[in-house]
């Protein structure tokens, strides 16, 4: 147990997350998942000790980070924080040189493995041709790589990321993902990060840490999923309270395609009606009648002239 | 070190020695070289060029650095030793003292450092309110506005002063407020350069956290920055360079806003110890420069040192609106 958190009540002032227990191992990913404003930026603050815990402990390395000085924690844990100040004149290269800062006393001037390890994490994100780039010029994309990739120079055992992939497009996200859990696997360190985007992210985690109703749960990821059906089940948005949806026989993505259809068109009860998919057209029925349609636009057409 | 930086450095202490010798060889009297080493009828006249050089140097150093800490650490390039407050208060403190010191008698010599004491005493006093205030002022640009209401306030209690003042004490205090380059003695060099000494060691010090900083506080605390040294740090380090030469050479406004602004335009990568170096050799040059044409024209510092600097602050404003 390499990072450990027992019994802790997490927030500001007011608890956000009460009586959290949990802990990942060397080598493991753990993804941090939740709706806005539950806490999980509060608890990486916490974590790194930028916020006192309100009760509780937090353990690295069996040592409670209360006692552990700023330096100490540094050389720990290296943090990709979801805001931070651009600095006006540094170029990509500079910034990743910056995951370097803790292993130099006064001057700060790279040496020259150190530089040729900068160079190899530039190459390993894709980011060559960006290499003098200054950052203010960077996409949002390759801005969170070069945020990254100084937190991978840090070379600490423990790199917590907040929001990693935000920014970033399908592909990005899974060169990203991909070289956290490589990194978690070929070098044995722990990484946490948060995400919206769990269903894409949970491919690369191997335990969730969910924060739900002040409550932290935590396990395997298949586990947290099954338990929380409201994480699975979270495809069928309701974004119009008058709208009740018709009885839809279909296979899952046919059903999802046609409740938003009919969400976004018709603001009414709908649920006297009957949808079922059969091979390639959608046989549409009420209590009287019964009506055939091939495309979606048929059904909406089809729709307004019942109601 | 790249070698534009060290091609920069050396063109840089060139130019440096060569404005120190047209200095030396400025003035009312033209000087053998014999009288700056031997006693002769003008050794004390090359006594005083000597120590206006040496103070040229010091302010070059001190001001500078003073300006270029406070604007890394604010991150903002307009901040300045007079943004915080520092020379006002210490005209105030000079003001104080010479509007209230006319009618007792004493000796010239201890005249000269109790004014310097006033000023020291002054900044102090305003760097111990900065303390304790900075940690209620959790947003860095409350202290710049708080150093802007204590320019404000100073100023008016230095023109309440100006008005009852005495002739002879407003003679002394508008002679100190141009930029008094040529009274300096060397007792007065001597501690101008121990107090110069003590602030560039505090900024030495600050130099690698400034760096950890210069992603914001959160990134700065997980980088093992300790933020709270580096705010005292800050603080006392550039209010003691700045005050300490405002004391002996009157308020030298701009200097701490122009020269760091120059260093980046000549010199850009994101490499604070390279920029700090720069700051002194560039602020050592342009002080040289500005006391020759002081000489020449017998035109006050000060006045030269604004009549160059706000064309520059002005331009810079309206560079930062375009972005």
């Amino acid at each position: 147990m390499h990072l450990q958190i027992k019994q802790a009540n997490i927030g500001y002032n007011k608890t956000l997350i009460s009586n959290a227990n949990t802990h990942l191992n060397l080598g493991e990913v753990g993804l941090l998942i939740g709706n806005n404003g539950v806490g999980k930026t509060t608890l990486i603050k916490s974590i790194l000790h930028q916020i006192p815990l309100l009760s509780g402990e937090i353990y690295i390395n069996h040592k409670n980070v209360q006692h552990l000085s700023v330096k100490e924690i540094a050389e720990n844990i290296a943090v990709v924080f979801s805001k931070s100040i651009i600095p006006q004149n540094y170029t990509v290269e500079d910034l990743i040189s910056l995951g370097k800062y803790i292993y130099y006393p006064f001057y700060f001037e790279l040496k020259k493995e150190d530089r040729e390890e900068v160079l190899h994490i530039i190459k390993e994100l894709d980011l060559v041709q960006y290499k003098n780039t200054l950052l203010k010029n960077l996409s949002d994309g390759n801005l969170q790589k070069a945020f990254i990739g100084r937190a991978l120079t840090q070379n600490s055992p423990i790199i917590i990321l907040d929001e990693p992939t935000t920014h970033l497009d399908e592909k990005n996200k899974i060169i990203i993902l991909k070289t956290l859990r490589k990194l978690a696997q070929e070098q044995n360190k722990l990484i946490l990060f948060s995400s919206h985007d769990w269903r894409l992210a949970k491919e690369f985690a191997d335990k969730i840490w969910y924060v739900k109703d002040n409550h932290l749960y935590s396990g395997i990821v298949e586990d947290i999923l099954l338990q929380h059906e409201e994480l699975t089940n979270a495809s069928l948005f309701q974004i119009n309270d008058k709208f009740v949806a018709p009885k839809i026989t279909a296979p899952d993505f046919h059903k999802e395609m046609l409740y938003s259809l009919l969400q976004k068109n018709f603001q009414k009860d709908l649920s006297n009606l009957n949808f079922e998919f059969q091979n390639n057209f959608w046989l549409i029925s009420n209590n009287s009648s019964r009506h055939q349609c091939e495309s979606f636009e048929e059904i909406v057409n089809f729709v307004k002239t019942i109601y | 070190m790249s070698s534009k930086f060290k091609i920069l450095c050396l063109v840089l202490i060139f130019a440096i020695i060569l404005t120190a010798i047209i200095n030396l060889n400025t003035g009312f009297l033209s000087l053998h070289l014999q009288d700056f080493f031997q006693d002769s009828a003008n050794s004390q006249i090359a006594e005083i060029r000597v120590n206006r050089v040496l103070v040229m140097l010091l302010a070059g150093i001190s001001i500078p650095t003073s300006g270029f800490l406070m604007q890394e650490y604010f991150q903002n390039p307009l901040a300045g030793p007079d943004i915080l407050g520092i020379t006002s208060v210490a005209s105030l403190s000079v003001a104080f003292y010479i509007f209230f010191s006319h009618d007792i008698l004493i000796p010239e010599l201890l005249q000269n450092s109790f004014l310097s004491l006033a000023a020291i005493g002054g900044s102090l006093l305003l760097m111990l309110i900065l303390l304790s205030m900075s940690n209620k002022f959790q947003d860095k640009s409350y202290l710049i506005i708080f150093g802007f209401l204590v320019s404000a306030f100073a100023g008016a209690i230095v023109s309440l002063l100006q008005f009852y003042a005495e002739n002879q004490s407003l003679k002394n205090y508008i002679l100190w407020s141009f930029g008094a380059n040529n009274m300096v003695s060397r007792n007065q060099v001597y501690v101008l350069s121990v107090l110069a000494l003590i602030g560039l060691f505090i900024c030495f010090k600050s130099i690698k956290p400034l760096i950890g900083n210069s992603l914001g506080n959160s990134y700065a605390q997980s980088l093992g920055v300790n933020l709270n040294q580096l705010k005292i740090f800050i603080i006392v380090a550039s209010s003691l360079l700045s005050a300490s030469v405002t004391a002996f050479l009157g308020p030298i406004l701009f200097i701490g806003i122009i020269v760091p602004h120059f260093c980046r335009l000549i010199y850009n990568p994101a490499k604070l110890w390279q920029q700090w170096i720069l700051n002194m050799f560039l602020g050592m040059l342009i002080m040289l420069l500005f006391s020759i044409i002081a000489e020449k024209t017998q035109i006050p510092l000060n006045v030269i040192s604004s009549v160059f600097g706000i064309p520059v602050i002005l331009m810079m404003l309206l560079k930062q609106n375009k972005v």
